[in-house]
């Protein structure tokens, strides 16, 4: 059985608690263990501040669409924005032995997602940006 | 995020509890940086109440151990959970910070 999650923020930061509320009462609805729930609202915090904070010029309203689904013991979490086109695979991974100062911003929050996820795909679709990431769970 | 606050030996513990968020992180930047400027040059984080960490967190680790590096002090982090710990891992945060199991070690590796 499908168990699905549909969230739609705007662009302000503080709606990464209301995300990570929503989440977290979905993973354990759903006796996601404690350990894919921490991952999966560490990609999605990572990934829409990312997004809230250089995704539009403008000052404007925008709205993002974050869906979540758990199907045979695999989440799959996908973004859609209509910020600047960015692809976070194209993002470097950060060299973590030089000093911080000297690091891209940004860089340290997408090398995260990579670790803490099972699999991401980008594409760019009708004007928009679609960020699909995997993550194999366990149950509590 | 709360914290809490004792001094033992000359050594600060600043317990940190709660989600190290985005926006929790500019609180706990603050903090370090008031402990900091208020002459802290041994301090020992114990992030056994921690449950969540973002990088924001892991920067104002970074940023805060690097500046009492500068002035000759020491940061070290104590009871980190294992969730945490990986993320400290992977961030490559455990090449610039020590992390300990126990407060013991912790303060140990503070004195010698």
């Amino acid at each position: 059985m499908e168990s699905r999650l549909f969230l739609v923020l705007r662009n302000n930061l503080s709606e990464l608690k209301r995300m990570s509320d929503a989440v977290s009462a979905w993973c354990r609805g759903n006796n996601i263990s404690s350990a894919a729930e921490f991952h999966v609202n560490l990609a999605l915090d990572e990934i829409i501040s990312n997004v809230i904070r250089y995704g539009w010029k403008d000052l404007g309203e925008h709205q993002l669409n974050v869906r979540l689904s758990l199907l045979n013991d695999e989440v799959t979490v996908e973004v859609e924005d209509d910020a600047t086109p960015f692809n976070p695979l194209e993002v470097p991974v950060p060299d973590l032995n030089r000093p911080l100062e000297e690091r891209t911003v940004g860089g340290l929050g997408i090398h995260l997602v990579r670790q803490v996820m099972d699999g991401l795909e980008y594409q760019r679709l009708d004007g928009k940006n679609l960020l699909v990431m995997k993550k194999k769970i366990s149950y509590s | 995020m709360t914290f809490s606050e004792e001094k033992v030996d000359g050594v600060i513990v600043l317990g940190i509890s709660g989600k190290v968020n985005t926006e929790a992180s500019e609180d706990l930047l603050k903090k370090m940086t008031d402990l900091i400027d208020n002459g802290a040059r041994r301090l020992l984080l114990d992030l056994s109440g921690v449950d969540y960490i973002n990088s924001s967190g892991l920067r104002v680790f970074l940023t805060a151990a690097k500046r009492m590096a500068d002035l000759s002090g020491k940061i070290v982090l104590a009871n980190v959970t294992e969730l945490i710990y990986q993320v400290l891992h992977v961030s490559g945060c455990t090449s610039h910070i020590e992390v300990y199991s126990s407060r013991e070690e912790a303060f140990k590796a503070l004195k010698d």
